[in-house]
């Protein structure tokens, strides 16, 4: 069962036309990346999703139908712009915030005051928002998002500006929310995080879906025909290798057209003077796929 | 609904606790009570009535029955009066310490209206009061009781009518005048605090980048029927607190000042008042959350909201043209232009006899821009909420408008 459809929407702006056509929909209970350059017509698409902008054309059904009162109160959401009441502490701040979801403040108070034990802020609870760090703050609007137990989540740019140790904070809490059957929609330019916890994707660029599918489907379409080997010993003349590149004691081996990865596989197993040690299909990062894809988009 | 009340209740107590709303609704009105007290207290540590204050009566106009002459309203003399037969018994019983002061009405005293006091740099303002009510008692000796009830009293009433004789006012001619600039300070401080109170909340939200988080909980409908109750209550509020100031101050100086004791406020300009200041405060509410939504930042709304404020005060700095020609055509232009209406509605009433088709269409105007102006602001404010950083130019705006 899908929770989002996004059925051919479009935007202008006067003369600009921010989302030209969009179409894609997002699985109830996964990580569905929402990726783009700067520009695309990404935060449009979510403003849209949101209702907090009506699309020129097409539709969107949100949890099983139109945006409503009760549908807003099911959705949590990161803007990319963040922003908190400044001039209040931040305890008071998450729960009138969560207030405006419904939640009772006595539900919310105990809740924000569980998340900002585990965000590690709950020392800081009554210290006004502008007295917190960016990394603080930002840490304080991802537990906004989440204090009404949405079923929706929609996070834009989650990890910008966090260290190590709260990204992996972030990471988790994420998988968590997937595991408890909450939908995710991520929109992060960190490549390798969104490879790493989305399932599917899709790629706007110039108000345009450009892919859209699995994300290993995605990675499979823009393999080039090259096997990643390494090993010790002597590779030898392979027959339908056309080039060999050594990188950090790995080779990738280019394949000519029509040869097989399980070709070479077995050429490889015959040569006594090579010992395989790891052999896979070469596939490339979400993150080549994504500069790939946005350059020819751009030429 | 009930959104609505959480965003009215968060924003009322988010701006009462606030220091500069404090220091402005008590603040203010303490300043005034400071004063107050410290004049009265300078009044009270300055004029200490005599114990008994002694005369020579050389023109003979004091009777020996004199006191038995006072009219029965009269209040007995607040500071006894002794007579002397010479400057020197007088002056004796002044040295014995028997009075604290005496005063010579000299033999020239019917043509020249001079007296000399002595013992004391100036008399208390009980005995001049005393010393006045006694020679005229003395002086009408030979006047009828009803003369000289009138001559203590010669205008127990004034009815004071407007020009034109529709409207009677009886008695405190100091309200007469004051009366449309205390409806007009009120009106001011309950609208235009609110409102700008309003544009503070909006362009606040935009600046914090809170707005994008409240508009994906809260329809703006909600947003912004929320923000104009909670900020309406808390201007009445600041209103409230001025008037109960007043009131005390008014209550506790009806004491001693005799025309506050007359004041009473005439119930149909009050209903009047009330009926003007819903849509008022509505119709500045709605421009205030319009600009807020256009402007990016607090500095650029005020300004443009100055203006705003500047249109709705005019009656009060032309406050002339009132007093002087209240159904005139320019005060009568102004109690039908919606943006003054309010104000210079309610400083017409107590001064004219306003004809009741200009109230009702005043109160029409008033309404109808109100419902418009909150109409539109809804879409402005769609259109506007999410420009952070960029205000919207007036021609974009309509621009906007049209194709959104």
């Amino acid at each position: 069962m899908e929770t989002l459809i996004v059925d051919h929407v479009a935007k202008s702006f006067a003369a600009t036309q921010a989302v030209k056509d969009v179409s894609f929909a997002v699985e109830a209970g996964e990580i569905f990346a929402l990726l783009g350059p700067n520009g695309a017509g990404k935060t449009t698409t979510i403003r849209m999703v949101l209702d907090l902008l009506k699309p020129d054309r097409g539709s969107i059904s949100v949890l099983g139908g139109p945006m409503s009162a009760e549908t807003r109160d099911r959705i949590g959401y990161l803007p990319e712009d963040r922003g908190l009441y400044r001039k209040l502490k931040l305890l008071d701040c998450l729960v009138f915030l969560a207030g405006l979801k419904g939640v009772a403040s006595g539900e919310a108070r105990q809740r924000a005051q569980a998340y900002l034990e585990r965000f590690d802020l709950a020392e800081h609870s009554q210290k006004k928002v502008n007295e917190l760090s960016r990394g603080m703050q930002q840490k304080a609007q991802f537990i906004v998002a989440l204090l009404h137990d949405p079923d929706l989540l929609i996070v834009d740019e989650p990890f910008a500006g966090l260290d190590p140790v709260n990204v992996r904070l972030i990471k988790e809490v994420l998988r968590e929310q997937a595991a408890a059957g909450k939908t995710i929609i991520l929109s992060a330019h960190e490549m390798y995080l969104v490879q790493e916890l989305a399932r599917r994707m899709v790629m706007i660029n110039h108000g345009r879906v450009v892919l859209y599918g699995p994300i290993a489907e995605v990675r499979r379409k823009f393999a080039a025909n090259a096997v990643i080997v390494e090993g010790h010993g002597d590779l030898g003349t392979l027959p339908d290798v056309t080039s060999v590149q050594r990188q950090n004691g790995r080779a990738v081996l280019q394949l000519k057209e029509g040869a097989s990865p399980q070709q070479i596989l077995r050429t490889l197993s015959r040569n006594d003077h090579f010992t395989v040690e790891r052999f896979e299909v070469a596939l490339p990062s979400l993150d080549d796929i994504f500069v790939q894809v946005a350059q020819e988009e751009d030429v | 609904m009930q959104r609505l009340l959480y965003i009215a209740k968060f924003e009322y107590f988010r701006h009462l606790r606030r220091r500069m709303f404090l220091l402005t609704t008590f603040g203010v009105p303490l300043l005034l009570v400071a004063g107050f007290v410290l004049l009265f207290t300078a009044l009270v540590l300055t004029n200490q009535p005599e114990s008994a204050i002694g005369y020579v009566d050389q023109a003979d106009v004091i009777p020996a029955d004199a006191e038995a002459l006072l009219p029965a309203t009269e209040t007995p003399l607040p500071v006894p009066l002794r007579a002397y037969p010479d400057e020197a018994a007088a002056q004796e019983a002044f040295v014995a310490g028997d009075i604290a002061a005496y005063v010579v009405i000299p033999p020239d005293y019917l043509d020249s209206g001079r007296v000399t006091a002595y013992g004391a740099e100036e008399l208390s303002m009980e005995g001049e009061q005393s010393l006045h009510t006694l020679l005229r008692a003395g002086l009408l000796e030979d006047a009828t009781p009803q003369v000289i009830a009138r001559a203590f009293d010669p205008i127990e009433t004034l009815r004071r009518s407007t020009l034109d004789g529709g409207r009677t006012i009886v008695g405190g001619g100091i309200w007469f005048v004051l009366l449309p600039y205390l409806f007009g300070m009120l009106f001011l401080v309950a609208t235009f605090s609110s409102s700008s109170y309003l544009l503070q909340a909006i362009v606040e939200e935009k600046e914090n980048r809170t707005m994008e988080i409240v508009v994906t909980s809260v329809n703006p409908s909600q947003l912004i029927a929320g923000k104009t109750l909670g900020l309406g209550a808390l201007g009445l509020t600041q209103a409230l607190v001025w008037l109960l100031f007043g009131a005390l101050l008014a209550g506790v100086g009806a004491i001693f000042f005799e025309p506050l004791r007359t004041f009473n406020l005439p119930g149909d300009i009050l209903l009047i008042a009330l009926l003007a200041f819903i849509p008022g405060y509505l119709l500045f509410a709605g421009l205030m959350i319009g600009i807020g939504a256009m402007v990016s930042s607090q500095q650029e709304g005020q300004q443009m909201a100055s203006m705003l404020t500047l249109s709705g005060m005019l009656p009060f700095i032309l406050n002339f043209v009132f007093v002087t020609n209240p159904n005139g055509a320019l005060a009568v232009g102004l109690s039908l232009f919606p943006l003054s209406a309010p104000l210079a509605l309610v400083m017409r009433l107590p001064l004219a006899q306003v004809p009741f088709w200009q109230i009702l269409l005043s109160l029409g105007l008033l309404t109808a821009g109100a419902v418009l102006v909150v109409l539109t602001v809804g879409r402005i404010f769609r259109l506007g909420m999410l420009h952070h950083g960029k205000a919207i130019r007036p021609g974009e705006l309509v621009r906007l408008l049209r194709t959104s």
